[in-house]
């Protein structure tokens, strides 16, 4: 069995869409829509995608390295990172996240 | 004549591309959705075939865009594609050294990084609509303008007026207050294609290593303003495909095509018929979550084909799920 596709979904629980009011997409300090997208996604998927969920404000020495990261490069949260490439910077919905899975997948059999 | 048809369903508009055995394009079609995608699916069935030479049987129907599973559903698909998947395949199809790929179309937005004639790279836009072809559209409609006029102004502009464009409210807002200021139409339009373009740029396009040749598709190609936005943004030439608008349709096509070559399998293809056949849909009240959204569902013989409508895709897999069996 091929190795399982990584979703990383980076965000700050402490301050949900600082660059926008509008409070569109998901709000990833829900604890309830966590639960709901990893059920759609290994109903959809399976297997074949191991999901992270990393909240940048809680401090260990990932978060702190990936906030870094993330300020240097102008990233916005959330962000929607696969097999550690960025896919998507901004806000999202639940049809975003599996296009962008669905598209990675039929990118990785080509 | 054998023909491969393939079927691009976006929440904006709808477009088909029926391409014979070489690959040749012989008829396509680019329409509206108007929220009615099962209705612009026959449509658009109806209006091709009309198209066709004599004799023609379609060994082949591939579907793509946002409603490709529902489509699929519809028409009886061969095979079902993501939009970069398909996009990717037919600018490949035409223009092979490409790459980079600017796909903008009426609702998504997407950048394809190619070396190599294999999809390199990718991104997607974010749920806000700023950056979008409606966004245009709705500029477009409020300064009563065609698409035609708006891009033939907006080349016209001399001093390009900044616009405030990372919301497509404060867009709206920073237009009206320039245009109270007395700056020229043209100017105002040329300004916000130019935010838009660098919006694309910092969000859609973050971290992509743009190279060119770059090829730009999609409806928001038609808008030559948008083309000389990139160009001058980018400084290089960009290349807009002869059939932009429905490359997706293209790519599904083409993809189908090779699918049923190899697998020598006979097409699912329901047949033009499909374009007279009477679905009813009747909508329910998800109680699965506090979100309470109202899902339609489409019924044919009474059976439900397809469900859709939800704010997360609870009931829209089953259509999904349809398809990849």
């Amino acid at each position: 069995m091929s190795k399982p596709i990584k979703v990383t979904i980076v965000y700050n629980s402490k301050s949900r869409n600082e660059e926008c009011d509008a409070y569109c997409g998901i709000d990833w300090a829900s604890a309830e829509a966590i639960a709901m997208v990893s059920r759609r996604v290994k109903e959809r998927f399976g297997d074949k995608i191991q999901m992270e969920y990393l909240d940048l404000s809680e401090s260990n020495w990932r978060t702190v390295k990936l906030k870094q990261a993330m300020e240097r490069e102008n990233h916005l949260l959330p962000s929607l990172v696969i097999d550690g490439r960025s896919r998507i910077s901004g806000q999202f919905d639940i049809r975003h996240l599996l296009d962008a899975i669905e598209a990675e997948i039929e990118t990785k059999a080509q | 004549m054998e023909a491969y048809l393939g079927i691009d369903v976006g929440s904006v508009t709808t477009k088909f591309a029926m391409l014979d055995k070489q690959d040749e394009l012989i008829a396509n079609l680019y329409l509206p959705t108007q929220g009615k995608p099962i209705e612009m699916v026959q449509e658009g069935l109806r209006q091709i075939k009309d198209r066709l030479p004599e004799k023609v049987r379609i060994s082949g129907v591939g579907t793509t865009g946002s409603a490709r599973y529902l489509a699929g559903v519809i028409v009886g698909a061969d095979l079902v594609k993501n939009e970069i998947t398909s996009h990717a395949v037919a600018t490949l199809h035409y223009i092979p050294q490409v790459k980079t790929i600017i796909e903008i179309g009426g609702q998504d937005s997407k950048i394809i990084i190619v070396r190599d004639g294999l999809v390199a790279d990718f991104g997607m836009n974010t749920v806000c609509a700023a950056g979008t072809g409606s966004f245009l559209d709705h500029q477009a409609l409020r300064l009563n303008l065609s698409i035609q006029e708006f891009s033939q102004q907006a080349l016209s502009s001399k001093a390009p007026v900044r616009i405030a464009g990372r919301c497509t409210v404060f867009a709206e807002s920073d237009m009206i207050h320039k245009q109270q200021m007395g700056h020229r139409v043209e100017d105002i339009i040329y300004g916000l294609c130019r935010v838009l373009v660098r919006n694309y740029l910092n969000n859609v396009c973050l971290g992509k290593d743009i190279q060119p040749p770059i090829v730009f598709q999609g409806g928001v190609a038609f808008n030559k303003a948008m083309v000389k936005a990139f160009r001058e943004e980018l400084n290089t030439e960009i290349i807009v495909p002869p059939h932009h608008e429905v490359m997706g349709a293209i790519g599904a096509a083409l993809l189908v095509r090779e699918e049923v070559s190899n697998n020598s399998v006979e097409s699912r293809f329901k047949g033009f018929r499909v374009s007279e056949t009477k679905y009813r849909t009747s909508p329910f009240e998800c109680k699965a979550c506090p979100s309470t959204c109202e899902i339609t569902q489409l019924w044919y013989n009474g059976e439900v084909l397809a469900r859709w409508g939800g704010r997360c895709d609870l009931w829209e897999v089953n259509t999904g799920e349809r398809m990849r069996r």
